[in-house]
């Protein structure tokens, strides 16, 4: 026994605190090809190691970062760029034009996570000016610039993701691979100051981090909902709200026999009338399914892109609507004649599956909390879970739980685009309105993001037509989520932009202007 | 020295409640320098004996009687056992190494356990690279010579050998029982149960004869000769007369 | 003396011969069937920004666009020239992303192994010392509820107790979270390895106990211990000198034949406790499909299992000397 005694109080006596220009942070986040922008990384938060040429501000304004000047060419296929004559990579050597067409050609060619298939060639023109060239015109590319870091072509080799080298606010002290990043600032970052000697990130799952939170170890933490509500000492609790959404995706068109080439059946009978889509839409009530399924830690979703600056506010219905939702279906001919509390129109019954993946408890309490809702509209939703094995090919016949979020408006296009009808998981239900896919291809083809938004709004709703709830209400779309975070009391961590769907390393979009508020 | 056993019983309580007595009303004594017999049929209960002085009794039997050396209770080390089974011996450790646990029983230190070691082993008639073997490589004589050095090491003035011939050819039982023969001494007492009679005849001076768990005849071993005319039991005589060397002796 | 040690390794070099093969076909038509589409698993939560000509090229990148059979083939002749291939997971080559996490996973398991072998026969002799006691009675009761509790549970309750009730010890990460390796001293490492450590010797406790306690009960009950016993020898010296051979030696076979369990065992414990070692690349690389890691790392521990096995015959013919004999036939 003294034994004992005598082997614990050494190991207390160890606990030495860390100082406090130090902090440790568990966010998730480790991505496991390492940290090469050309193989995807550094899609969201600050890429730390790196800068890219473009960056988003906390209100997803697109600013420079590499780059001091960038303009869309007449033809609106090449980016004409100008890059800052202050820029050094970690290891001293400046950052050069052609370091830029190397990355984006590399990364085109590369077949990583980087989708660069419109790219056509990045050019070097002078020592400080770049020309990216586009197959077509294509104004989304703009996100690819403000994510893709730029890697020194002289030392950029096929480890590079396990010892980067680049130009942004920091460089790597140690990677262990599944338990913690420690990174120190790069004193050749032309940002200025960063707040912090050192940070460690630190890996492994929810439940570790919020221990290491709990037992003060660590300064930032991501918390799941059902934890939030139990601040440890010392700590406050950040909300940040997300596009991270859940919504109802419905097949447009109606059952024909059709299938797809892996033989998957397309088409919905009931779905694809558009006043069981609206009626729905009315009929949610949105603050409820937060409740429930969110334990409050989330908002209402109206559309794909709630709050970002390409969405349409007009194209939303508030819904919890239960009347203006049984006008609806009455006026389309859904009616409950027998008193059977289902509605029917010609003999079909107002009845479809929610399918949801079944290991994922808040799409499960989604579809049955839908469920229930919609019951008091005469229309039968019977949750179904599934696997995702088995999903895609129920997607394009039933209804499913889905999950999106991207400061991209391109992912519009993905879920809406008459293009993208099957493709993958883009839109599963085949929706197709020529007047969106117009409104698409006027967007792409803008003169400049700015230019672009209108368009991106007109493909929700134009006033007559569009994808959104008072339109063709492609989706019924049901909650934001919330992500939260434990934050020390000593750590201020700025304005936070909205967040993307990834609860985690996304908080890291303002780590350079962190700071630490106690001495 | 002298050991006297008196009234000696065991009986066993039985999973019926009956009561089961193997062993009832047994007198022996044994004086130093003296070696005496105890000879019977198997299940006579010849080993329930050895085991009774002992000690080494299943849990649900009682013994009766009174087992006492110069008329006080046996202490650690006054007796010493080579038993009947040679799975008595360890399976997992040499000769050397079973020996030197009976040594250190015996209180020896290191050094003076292998002296002594090396003494028993030629008195037992083992030559020494023995100790560096596992029981399963021994013969059956070896093993029983070993069985006999276990209880020799420590020096204990009773010496019981259950059974030291079983299973042995008649060279080896021999030297055995000459051995054993010679271990009697004006220090020690030499009990020997056994059903090799005439061998047993050879070295003992008295015999006690079990049937059924009672004695029925204790004589020396001179009345042993002829028909058995000098044995008063029947069994005695029919145990006799059963032997191929009874009408030559 | 160890004239039965060439013909054992002879015998189980034959058979990894044939045995590995076999596992590799095996294991290849299991990955290549399984239900996972390594590049929707690749793409992961970037799904909505990849599109099809880039998943093309994803596919292309990795030889994915080839048929099962021609991957096979392919993989077994670049394995026959010592090269493992490339994990689609990490990017890297499939025997550095083993080797850097191996160690970590090594020495997480052999201090839990040794650990769990102290604890479980300790208590499985302490317990045979006096059956139907007390304390055989808690012992036996501990190891069951040892058997009944899932080793993540334990690392939660664990962590829960030390780390954040007590604050004695670390609930993460192999070092101080905040020091690189070089700055780590060698008390800070070992603070951090004993929760881990304990929560996974949990499992290989329970059959520890039971098995050694069974074992020596039964070499106390035997002949040779009542030889002993007959000549003065007390119960416990009877245990601690000749009975350990026969209660730790069988339970050293089974001990060390059950490592592959353990490691098993460690894929749960290193994700709790964010452990760098192959367990959390194993869940990733199932989960991934990515096939050449999963060979390499099915084949890392197929070797690992079949030397643990091999120890425990080797271990089980230095203890008992009569099985030497036998296997020499």
């Amino acid at each position: 026994m003294p034994i004992c005694v005598w082997v614990l109080t050494i190991i207390i006596g160890l606990t030495t605190a860390v100082s406090a220009r130090d902090i440790v942070v568990a966010i998730g986040g480790e991505p496991d090809t390492g940290f090469d922008p050309v193989q995807g990384w550094g899609d969201y938060g600050s890429p730390l190691f790196q800068s890219s040429l473009l960056k988003l501000d906390a209100d997803l304004n697109i600013v420079g970062d590499l780059a001091t000047e960038w303009t869309l060419s007449e033809d609106k296929k090449t980016w004409v760029i100008r890059l800052r004559e202050d820029a050094r990579f970690s290891n001293g050597t400046p950052v050069t034009a052609e370091d830029v067409a190397f990355t984006y050609n590399t990364a085109r060619d590369a077949g990583g996570l980087v989708d660069m298939t419109v790219l056509r060639e990045a050019r070097a023109t002078g020592p400080l000016s770049v020309e990216i060239e586009l197959t077509e015109p294509r104004i989304t590319f703009i996100r690819r610039l403000t994510t893709l870091g730029i890697v020194p072509q002289s030392s950029y080799a096929k480890d590079y993701g396990r010892a980067p080298v680049g130009s942004g606010p920091f460089q790597m002290v140690e990677w262990r691979e599944g338990e913690t990043l420690i990174v120190e600032p790069n004193p050749y970052w032309f940002g200025g100051e960063v707040g912090f000697d050192r940070i460690s990130f630190i890996f492994g799952d929810e439940d570790a981090a919020v221990a290491m939170a709990r037992s003060g170890e660590a300064q930032l933490v991501a918390v799941p909902p059902s934890q939030a509500d139990d601040v440890p000492d010392g700590m406050y609790l950040i909300e940040v709200e997300s596009v991270d959404n859940r919504g109802l995706m419905f097949p447009m068109v109606p059952a024909t026999g059709e299938t797809t080439q892996e033989g998957a059946p397309i088409g919905n009978d009931v779905t694809s009338d558009r006043a069981i889509r609206v009626a729905v839409n009315q009929g949610l009530d949105r603050e409820a399914l937060v409740a429930l399924a969110l334990n409050g830690h989330g908002k209402p979703a109206f559309g794909p892109a709630d709050d970002l600056p390409w969405d349409n506010p007009d194209a939303h219905i508030p819904g919890n609507d239960i009347a203006a939702a049984i006008e609806t279906l009455e006026r389309a001919g859904w009616l409950d004649n027998n008193g059977s509390g289902l509605r029917k129109k010609d003999g079909i019954p107002a009845q479809f599956k929610i399918v949801y993946p079944a290991a994922d408890s808040v799409r499960q309490a989604l579809a049955l909390g839908a469920s229930k809702q919609l019951k008091a509209l005469g229309i039968d939703a019977q949750p179904s879970g599934r696997s995702w094995d088995e999903i895609p090919r129920l997607m394009h016949s039933n209804v499913v739980v889905f999950g999106w979020g991207a400061h991209d408006p391109s992912e519009m296009f993905n879920l809406y685009s008459s293009n993208k009808a099957g493709v993958a998981t883009f839109n599963p239900g085949f929706y197709a309105n020529a007047a969106v896919d117009a409104a698409f291809a006027k967007a792409e083809a803008a003169d400049g993001f700015e230019a672009s938004l209108p368009h991106w709004k007109a493909a929700q709703w134009d006033g007559t037509t569009g994808f959104g709830s008072k339109g063709d209400a492609a989706w019924a779309w049901m909650v934001n989520l919330e992500h939260d975070y434990f934050v020390a009391d000593c750590l201020d961590i700025g304005r936070v932009q909205v967040h993307p769907h990834g609860h985690g390393f996304p908080i890291t979009s303002s780590i350079t202007d962190w700071k630490w508020t106690c001495e | 020295m002298s050991l006297e056993i008196r009234g000696l019983g065991l009986s066993f309580r039985q999973h019926n409640g009956r009561r089961l007595e193997p062993l009832s009303g047994v007198n022996l004594t044994l004086d130093a320098g003296e070696v005496v017999g105890i000879v019977g049929s198997s299940g006579a209960g010849k080993s329930l004996v050895a085991a009774a002085i002992m000690g080494l009794l299943p849990r649900n039997a009682e013994a009766t009687g009174s087992v006492q050396i110069d008329g006080a209770p046996i202490t650690k080390g006054d007796v010493a056992l080579a038993p009947q089974g040679i799975d008595a011996l360890d399976p997992m450790a040499p000769v050397g190494r079973q020996l030197t646990r009976f040594a250190r029983l015996a209180g020896l230190s290191a050094d003076a356990g292998r002296r002594r070691i090396e003494n028993i082993m030629q008195q037992v008639q083992l030559p020494a690279p023995v100790l560096t073997l596992y029981p399963h490589m021994l013969s059956g004589g070896m093993a029983k010579r070993v069985l006999l050095a276990t209880a020799l090491i420590g020096r204990a003035r009773i010496l019981i050998a259950d059974e030291p011939t079983l299973g042995v050819d008649p060279a080896t039982a021999d030297q055995i029982m000459n051995c054993l023969g010679g271990l009697a001494g004006p220090e020690r007492a030499v009990l020997v149960i056994s059903h090799d009679l005439p061998r047993l005849l050879g070295i003992a001076a008295r015999l006690t004869v079990l049937k059924d768990g009672r004695m029925v005849e204790v004589c020396p071993s001179e009345h042993f000769r002829g028909i058995g005319e000098r044995l008063v039991h029947p069994f005695t005589q029919a145990l006799w007369q059963a032997q191929p060397v009874a009408v030559s002796a | 003396m160890t004239g039965w040690l060439g013909p054992l390794l002879v015998e189980r070099a034959i058979r990894l011969c044939w045995l590995a093969p076999l596992a590799a076909v095996g294991l290849f038509i299991l990955v290549s069937n399984a239900p996972v589409d390594p590049i929707e698993a690749y793409v992961g939560a970037r799904t909505a920004l990849i599109g099809p000509e880039q998943r093309e090229a994803i596919a292309a990148a990795w030889g994915l666009d080839q048929p099962a059979t021609t991957r096979f083939v392919l993989w077994v002749r670049n394995v026959a020239s010592g090269d493992f291939g490339d994990s689609i997971l990490y990017n890297a080559p499939v025997v550095t992303v083993i080797m850097d996490r191996f160690p970590a996973s090594l020495l997480l398991v052999s201090l839990a192994w040794l650990l769990s072998f102290v604890i479980g026969t300790g208590l499985g002799i302490v317990a045979a010392m006096t059956p139907g006691s007390r304390v055989d009675r808690a012992i036996r009761a501990y190891a069951v509820v040892l058997t009944s509790s899932p080793g993540f549970w334990v690392a939660i309750i664990l962590i829960s107790i030390f780390a954040v009730g007590l604050k004695m010890l670390p609930s993460c990460c192999a070092l101080p979270p905040g020091t690189t390796t070089a700055e780590a001293t060698f008390w800070a490492q070992g603070r951090h390895l004993i929760l881990p450590v304990v929560a996974l010797s949990v499992t290989g406790i329970a059959p520890l106990v039971l098995h050694t306690r069974a074992r020596m009960i039964g070499f106390l009950e035997s002949p040779p211990a009542q030889h002993l016993t007959a000549h003065g020898a007390s119960q416990r010296a009877i245990a601690f000198g000749a009975g350990l051979r026969h209660a730790l030696g069988p339970a050293l076979t089974v001990h060390l034949a059950g490592a592959g369990e353990l490691f098993g065992g460690s894929i749960l414990a290193e994700t709790v406790f964010a452990w760098p070692g192959l367990g959390q690349a194993t869940v990733r690389a199932a989960t991934g499909g990515d096939a050449p890691l999963l060979m390499g790392i099915a084949l890392a521990t197929l070797l690992f299992v079949f030397v643990g096995n091999m120890l425990a015959d080797i271990a089980a013919r230095l203890v008992d000397p009569r099985l030497r004999w036998d296997k020499s036939r």
